[in-house]
């Protein structure tokens, strides 16, 4: 399993997110249209049957790059690039709305959420055999499936499999068919939340999970090629601050009152050079 | 398993050879043969499907077509321009039409009397009536006719896929210098002559023409595809023309009224091009195995004959036998015919064509 992996569906993946909840969602919850998401709805999203702007299937992509990068071992390096975004990220929906700024939590939290989640699960992959762990995992969902989904928790029960699924991929010791067995049961953990979560049946997940699956093993195989390319490397290496900028400073940004077409791309300008700061601090470290 | 053991049900890996074409011809053709027999049983009064039933159940939840409707169809397509695209670099534009057609349109005119026994026999009314057999239709369905002349009906209505294909050869072949040198060109030019083409032909003049439009950018993905893993257009630029593409057969239901009605035509496509561009390289056991050789090689037969015979056997058997029994013999008739077929007509009319052919070649060269 490789830490540095799945650059490219991580970056395709953040890539969505950033269209979706800072331009759609955004311009959707304000009664406000934009031409270009419009075109982009009618062209792309009704056809492909594939819905919130492509926001979930970027949360996807980046779950299944998270669940691929799990390492054996209680990696410690790891948990501080997840905590120290997810913690930043928590101060600032907590202070931006002190000061009149409006956030996004939902459903970017559930991915910061279900990363810290499963960081512990390197420690157990070490010592058990590789299918018990996904096994064991996808069984919980299932309980929590039988058992009632609370309100509120219909979306992670959704990403979580996906993690999951992207933790059987990146473990080299399962062979090809395992994996197929776990595919066809996280279709079938989607299939049921489908039936028996109010409300999710609407958004087609099954569709856009099977979508994320097929991208995400595209994108593997192309990470030797395009995954090495500055652009792709950096939004990779920097999604997961991305992803908690676009539902705050973003939000905050957008709600300036600007027009969207000045707004979106000030936005989009501060979250990009605010994901920056982190690695400009390492650099001046290290020249100092 | 030994090695030796192990060699002798698998083929070893073959410079250049996509194995994994092998696997996806044999997908294509039995996702197609499933869906005429899912949606004969389905059509039929009083009938039960429990394996139809669970499987539209499970394919619902992914929102594609019932019965697997569209997937092998466009998978077929998808492979087709794939696999031709990289015959195009190695032969000249006459020779190239030349082998693409004796491939295709002989044995196609050996199937149609097949289908045409059928229909007069009327045993397949779900595939054409008792009152298309007539020689008129038979002649016409030699040259894909039926979709052109107002009232005529096809025998072997399956064949209109073919037509989309013989058009991708025809401008293959007329683009091969451009596709030697610039890559990137006949996709660019195709991209543009389907969409003014959709723009200029109504709807309701000219539906040979909408159909060939509508499906032609299913073939062009598969070119795309093609030139991208042969290294001669890069990823960024077969990602804009495989959109380009892509958008046009979204634009084919967009602006069509009778056409693509209806969901799941696109994200059936979307779902069968991630797999192709993921299948088409596989080359374990089961994609070099001897038993995925030989369906592969019988694929073409498959899609010729099932429709016919299966229907055919289906509509005979069912009120005598009931339809578990039916639908059993129906694929054992299937299997044998197109084994027969395979072995009598397709594989001995397409090997003294194509040795025909070298033997001019050669006295040419």
């Amino acid at each position: 399993m490789r830490e540095g992996s799945a650059v490219l569906a991580r970056a395709f993946g953040i890539c969505l997110v950033v269209y979706s909840y800072l331009g759609g969602l955004w311009l959707d919850r304000h009664g406000q249209r934009f031409g270009l998401v419009d075109v982009v709805r009618e062209w792309l999203d009704r056809p492909l049957g594939i819905g919130e702007d492509f926001g979930v299937l970027g949360l996807m992509l980046l779950l299944l790059a998270s669940g691929h990068a799990v390492r054996p071992g209680l990696d410690v390096p790891r948990l501080v690039r997840i905590a120290v975004p997810a913690g930043v990220g928590a101060v600032l929906a907590v202070v931006l709305p002190l000061f009149g700024g409006e956030v996004l939590v939902e459903p970017l939290v559930w991915v910061v959420a279900i990363e810290l989640v499963l960081w512990p699960v390197g420690a157990l992959v070490a010592r058990t055999p590789a299918w018990l762990v996904p096994l064991v995992l996808l069984l919980l969902v299932g309980v929590f499936l039988l058992v009632g989904v609370p309100p509120g928790f219909a979306m992670p029960v959704v990403l979580f499999p996906l993690a999951v699924l992207g933790l059987v991929f990146g473990d080299d010791r399962l062979p090809g068919w395992a994996s197929v067995l776990f595919g066809l049961s996280v279709w079938g953990l989607l299939a049921w939340t489908e039936a028996v979560v109010p409300g999710v049946a609407q958004w087609w997940y099954p569709l856009t999970a099977l979508v994320a699956v097929l991208v995400f093993l595209v994108t593997l195989r192309a990470d030797d090629t395009v995954g090495t390319r500055p652009a792709v490397h950096w939004l990779a290496r920097r999604s997961r601050w991305l992803l908690v900028l676009t539902g705050t400073l973003g939000w905050t940004v957008l709600g300036f009152g600007l027009p969207f077409p000045v707004g979106f791309p000030l936005a989009l300008a501060v979250v990009l050079l605010v994901a920056e700061l982190p690695r400009l601090r390492r650099t001046s470290e290290v020249s100092a | 398993m030994t090695a030796t053991e192990e060699n002798a049900v698998a083929a070893p890996v073959r410079a250049g050879y996509l194995h994994g074409l092998d696997v996806l011809r044999v997908v294509a053709s039995v996702s197609i043969a499933y869906h005429h027999l899912a949606a004969w049983i389905h059509g039929g009064r009083d009938n039960t499907f429990p394996f139809g039933d669970a499987l539209n159940a499970a394919t619902s939840t992914l929102h594609l077509r019932g019965e697997l409707s569209f997937v092998g169809v466009a998978m077929m397509l998808l492979i087709s321009g794939l696999v031709v695209t990289r015959v195009a670099f190695r032969e000249r534009p006459v020779e190239f039409l030349t082998r693409r057609a004796v491939r295709v349109l002989p044995v196609m005119w050996v199937a149609l009397p097949i289908s045409f026994a059928f229909v007069v026999a009327g045993l397949t009314p779900s595939m054409a009536p008792q009152s298309a057999a007539t020689v008129s239709n038979l002649l016409l369905d030699t040259w894909f006719g039926t979709y052109i002349v107002p009232g005529a009906t096809s025998i072997l209505p399956i064949t209109w896929s073919l037509m989309v294909q013989l058009v991708f050869y025809a401008f293959t072949a007329l683009m091969i210098l451009p596709l030697r040198r610039w890559p990137w060109l006949p996709p660019a030019v195709a991209a543009a002559a389907i969409s003014i083409t959709m723009s200029l032909v109504p709807e309701a003049a000219a539906a040979p023409t909408r159909t060939i439009v509508a499906f032609l950018p299913i073939v062009f993905i598969g070119q795309i595809i093609a030139l991208v893993r042969l290294g001669r257009v890069r990823l960024g630029v077969g990602l804009l023309l495989g959109a380009a593409h892509f958008l046009l057969f979204i634009r084919a239901e967009l602006v069509a009224v009778s056409m693509l009605s209806g969901d799941g035509y696109q994200n059936a496509l979307l779902i069968d091009i991630l797999v192709v561009i993921l299948g088409m390289d596989a080359s374990g056991r089961i994609a070099r195995s001897r038993w995925i050789a030989v369906l592969a090689k019988r694929t073409y037969s498959v899609y010729l004959l099932h429709m016919p015979i299966m229907f055919g056997v289906l509509g005979w058997l069912k009120p005598l036998v009931g339809l578990p029994l039916a639908v059993l013999g129906a694929l054992l008739a299937t299997a044998l015919g197109v084994e027969l077929f395979h072995r009598y007509v397709e594989k001995p009319t397409t090997t003294t064509l194509r040795r025909l052919l070298d033997r001019e070649r050669h006295s040419t060269g």
